[in-house]
């Protein structure tokens, strides 16, 4: 069977080949912190990293994993102590909670790209990860708060 | 162990001896406490102080809130612990929250606790509130007990009972671990207990973490669509080529059971969003399979054969065309009948009448539906996400045939709901297949399925008119002699609304009048304008229900009923020549029925406090509001820019009887090519008494950003009977980009709170149309706005 890394941990995997990353993270490894939104693409709930960049995992074959680094919110941190997470809990940022795997998924690959974006640049990162609880302005502040902030360096 | 009764208070003081270490159980339905690691242990355990249903303190102090509402990114649950840690005098760093399970047992103690209305924290204030102060009393009573001072000397604080005179002072924490309270509050305490009043308040209106907020960044929070248990099979919904009405012929699943490993069989189930109920009952085939991705993969390889029946076969253009026709032909209620609105027309020397329409929104929540029903010893396990627990439990019994005992619901976090969790398809759907193959089930919805198996919020036509008299030596009041208002739109929940009818403007008291299906629908024609004749129809769209199950969506009939009055109430302005503010403001004044309930009592003179004064004040907490919203928003300044304009509305979501006065200030702007803008909201709201007011702002955030997003982008439509868009590359909505200012004001008046889901989200429409008339000089009728931009 293929190994999959997750979270610096190797998993074997029993997966048609065209399973989709999301899946075999929810349902096989039940890394659930990853959500299911759309299943195409186009809301961001399912975001990860692959290899340190943020990518939706229902858009990824697990065939095409196999051998990369995949990292989702629950290796992100312990205790919450990522200086984004630490961000989104100052700024309260979340409602539901839904898509914020997602959006702490993607704030930390842009961030660590651009440590000091303009506000433009935030939003232009940030406009393919949809909030139904519409809680942009809280996404936007927590990011700007990180950039401005010290432990930029740290995300 | 002893026990001791204390006759003052009557209730037991027990003292146990301390144990540690062990494990409990609490049975949801005998309230019974077992050990686990030795079921027969003579070892007594220090009890739980659980004097109500809404928390339990545990010997060590730390308290659970039991949160029997659900939540859906509102953060009830510190609401509520803050209202109990208020009250109970606790360490705010000794609280924590749970869900608790329903049952028939629950079901008895708490009642249905649906979650919708923005009423949970109105419905919920009193009631925890005098629970809390009553359990308070017992500690001190204990407290006081055990320190050997007398009660009326002590006071509580910080979860200590504190005796200032011989300067001593226990710990809650303390208390219970020498002793149990074996008292349950009793109805006449809960009666004759006094509430703090807002000065008093150390923890209510305090910005506190919300308790919920660290496990929905670390990924560990848990919602209804990752609820697991073993050995579970996954079920995916191959649905009908209409939304109502089709029924399965056959299914061949020959090719799923050739092709795909992992493929069980296929179901076809009668489901429907509310179970137990004939309402939109929907055909569905389940595809089940060990996997969901081998479910996704199966519902490819079968054919269901659906029997299509012709007159579902719609399009949404018939569907409006209808609902103007049903103006004419319709049965119709009256909703608020004032004076006579239609004399008052046809005797006035001028009239004016507009049409509003609106389209078709979805919930769209980011979670779409699933259900887990697992069977255990004969009783069905639903977990889930789901408004209302009472009504799923009874409703799923009813439906498998099996007693209400045998259902138990446990609450999962709910990924976003804006009303789409009240409906219960997938739940049905698990439960009967969790019957029929006799294991555990767990039904996922796609986005595609979340869209089409959707109850969005009904299509509304509405036809306003008012006859008015352009003489400017009258007052702004006199210029406006009647207004009528028909409302076509379909209904929502078969249930009866109070409609009222007034002799005149100055009437207080009216005669009841039920609208049929007017819930959750109508609410939002009743404005609090001092009209001296008014004359509200409601005419239900029975085709609508016929073709869509339509349903609850947030602020629900305020969207389309806002709209309409608050755009309507600018066209009288502008026509009569007065300042949209002005003449808002002249007709806010609370008359009669618009003065609320009366602020004092009669014989002692004091202010009245509870959840039935929150309409007190009235009209002119809406007065109230506007001023503020519009001097913060610079309103009728000469500085503003050429090409920007303002646009005001009010109102008081979500309904006469449970209203939050709002009122809110559009800054728009035409952009290059036509298109408009919107750079800035101002907003005021006055929500009585704000309990977190960074929760309540946040949830005045949302509501503001979605109210934009349902005026410019969103709708569905219905092609050949099916809902059309399916997935968010088709159904617009507002993404984090170009988004206007938001500038949060909130007013208190201290006696009872209000609701704030969705209490804002309706005045974005009007006010932005009235913005864009301002600025254009075109009066924007219909909703969304995006086909009407670019302005040419």
């Amino acid at each position: 069977m293929p190994k999959l890394t997750v979270n610096n941990k190797s998993y074997l995997v029993n997966a048609e080949p065209d399973t989709p990353l999301l899946w075999v993270l929810r349902e096989e490894l039940g890394l659930t912190g990853t959500k299911f939104g759309c299943g195409g693409g186009h809301c961001g709930a399912c975001t990860v990293h692959v290899n340190g960049e943020a990518v939706r995992s229902c858009q990824l074959r697990i065939d095409d994993v196999y051998g990369t680094f995949v990292t989702t919110i629950e290796g992100l941190s312990s205790g919450n102590s990522h200086p984004v997470q630490k961000a989104w809990i100052e700024n309260q940022v979340p409602q539901c909670g839904y898509c914020h795997s997602g959006q702490i998924m993607q704030a930390v690959s842009f961030l660590r790209n651009n440590p000091a974006p303009s506000d433009e640049e935030i939003e232009g990162a940030m406009r393919g990860n949809l909030c139904r609880c519409m809680t942009y302005k809280r996404i936007n502040k927590a990011i700007r708060a990180v950039a401005d902030s010290d432990e930029i360096s740290e995300v | 162990m002893t026990d001791s009764t204390l006759s003052r208070r009557k209730f037991l003081i027990t003292s146990v001896s301390g144990v540690g270490g062990l494990v409990i159980a609490q049975s949801a339905l005998a309230g019974s406490v077992t050990n686990l690691l030795d079921p027969g242990s003579p070892l007594m355990l220090p009890e739980n102080f659980a004097p109500t249903v809404w928390f339990t303190m545990q010997s060590s102090g730390e308290t659970t809130v039991h949160v029997f509402r659900q939540e859906l990114g509102q953060h009830v649950g510190t609401a509520f612990a803050q209202m109990i840690a208020e009250e109970l005098e606790l360490d705010w760093s000794k609280v924590s929250i749970d869900y608790p399970s329903v049952d028939a047992v629950t079901l008895a103690q708490t009642g249905q606790q649906m979650t919708g209305g923005s009423q949970s924290v109105l419905e919920s204030f009193e009631p925890l509130s005098r629970a809390a102060a009553v359990a308070r009393q017992f500690l001190i009573d204990s407290g006081a007990e055990i320190l050997g001072s007398e009660p009326s000397d002590c006071y509580a604080e910080d979860s200590f009972v504190i005796d200032p005179i011989f300067d001593q002072r226990i710990s809650y924490g303390q208390i219970l671990a020498q002793t149990s309270i074996n008292h349950k509050v009793q109805p006449e305490e809960l009666a004759a207990v006094t509430l703090k009043t807002k000065d008093q308040y150390k923890i209510l209106g305090q910005a506190v973490p919300a308790l919920d907020i660290e496990e929905k960044v670390n990924g560990k929070a848990r919602y209804g669509i990752d609820a697991r248990v073993p050995n579970m099979v996954f079920g995916k919904v191959s649905l009908a080529p209409t939304r109502l009405g089709s029924t399965i012929e056959y299914v061949n699943d020959a090719a799923a059971r050739e092709e795909i490993d992992g493929y069980i069989d296929t179901l076809s189930i009668s489901t429907g969003g509310f179970p137990g109920t004939p309402a939109g009952k929907t055909d569905v085939a389940l595809v089940v399979a060990k996997d969901y991705p081998s479910a996704m993969r199966a519902e490819k390889a079968i054919s269901v054969k659906w029997q299509v029946p012709e007159s579902q076969l719609v399009d949404s253009d018939a569907l409006h065309s209808g609902a103007k026709e049903a103006v004419q032909q319709g049965p119709s209620s009256v909703f608020v009948r004032v004076g006579d609105a239609q004399k008052a027309i046809n005797q006035s020397p001028e009239t004016i009448s507009a049409e509003y329409r609106t389209e078709m929104i979805e919930h769209a929540a980011l979670e779409p539906r699933s259900a887990l029903v697992q069977k255990v010893d004969g009783t069905y396990h639903i977990y889930s996400g789901c408004h209302s627990g009472g009504m799923l439990i009874q409703g799923i019994a009813a439906e498998l045939g099996v007693p209400l005992e045998k259902v138990v619901f446990h609450p999962h976090l709910i990924g976003g709901s804006f009303g789409d969790k009240i409906y219960t398809d997938q739940i049905l759907a698990a439960a009967k297949a969790c019957k029929e193959l006799d294991r555990p089930v767990k039904v996922m919805l796609t986005r595609e399925d979340q869209f089409n198996l959707g109850h969005p919020k009904t299509i509304s036509y509405q036809a306003l008119s008012a006859g008015i008299n352009k003489d400017e030596s009258l007052a702004y009041p006199k210029r406006i002699l009647g207004m009528t208002h028909d409302l076509v739109a379909g209904t929502s929940f078969d249930r009866d609304f109070p409609g009222m009818i007034y002799d005149n403007v100055d009437s207080r008291e009216g005669t009841l009048a039920p609208v049929k299906g007017g819930v959750g629908v109508v609410s939002g024609a009743d404005h609090w304008y001092d009209v001296e004749n008014v004359d509200i129809k409601f005419f239900p769209y029975q085709r609508m229900n016929e073709l869509v199950p339509v349903g609850a969506v947030r602020t629900v009939g305020n969207y389309f009923t806002v709209f309409a009055v608050e755009s309507f109430i600018d066209e009288v302005a502008h026509r009569i020549g007065a300042d949209p503010l002005d003449l808002r403001l002249s007709l806010l004044k609370g008359r009669g029925r618009n003065a609320g309930v009366p602020a004092r009592d009669a014989s002692s003179d004091a202010i009245l406090r509870g959840s039935s004064q929150v309409t007190v004040g009235g009209g002119q907490r809406l007065a109230n509001v506007l001023k503020v919203a519009a001097g913060q928003a610079n309103y009728g300044s000469p500085l503003r820019q050429r090409n920007t304009a303002q646009g005001l509305a009010v109102a008081a979501a979500e309904g006469r009887h449970n209203p939050t006065f709002a009122a809110c200030v559009a800054d728009v702007e035409q952009t290059g090519g036509g298109n408009i803008k919107v750079n800035k909201l101002t907003v005021c709201a006055d929500v009585g008494v704000a309990i977190n007011p960074d929760g309540l702002r946040s949830q005045i955030e949302g509501s503001l950003l979605w109210g934009i997003s349902s005026t410019f982008y969103e709708e569905t439509v219905l092609a050949q009977g099916r809902l059309r868009e399916s997935n968010f590359d088709g159904y617009q909505w507002q993404r984090n980009m170009d988004l206007p200012e938001l500038d949060i004001h909130i007013v208190e008046n201290g006696v009872h709170p209000s609701g704030i889901g969705e209490n804002t989200l309706a005045l974005v429409a009007p006010a932005v149309c009235n913005a864009i008339h301002n600025l254009t000089g075109k009066r924007l009728r219909s909703l969304p706005l995006k086909h009407h931009l670019p302005l040419v």
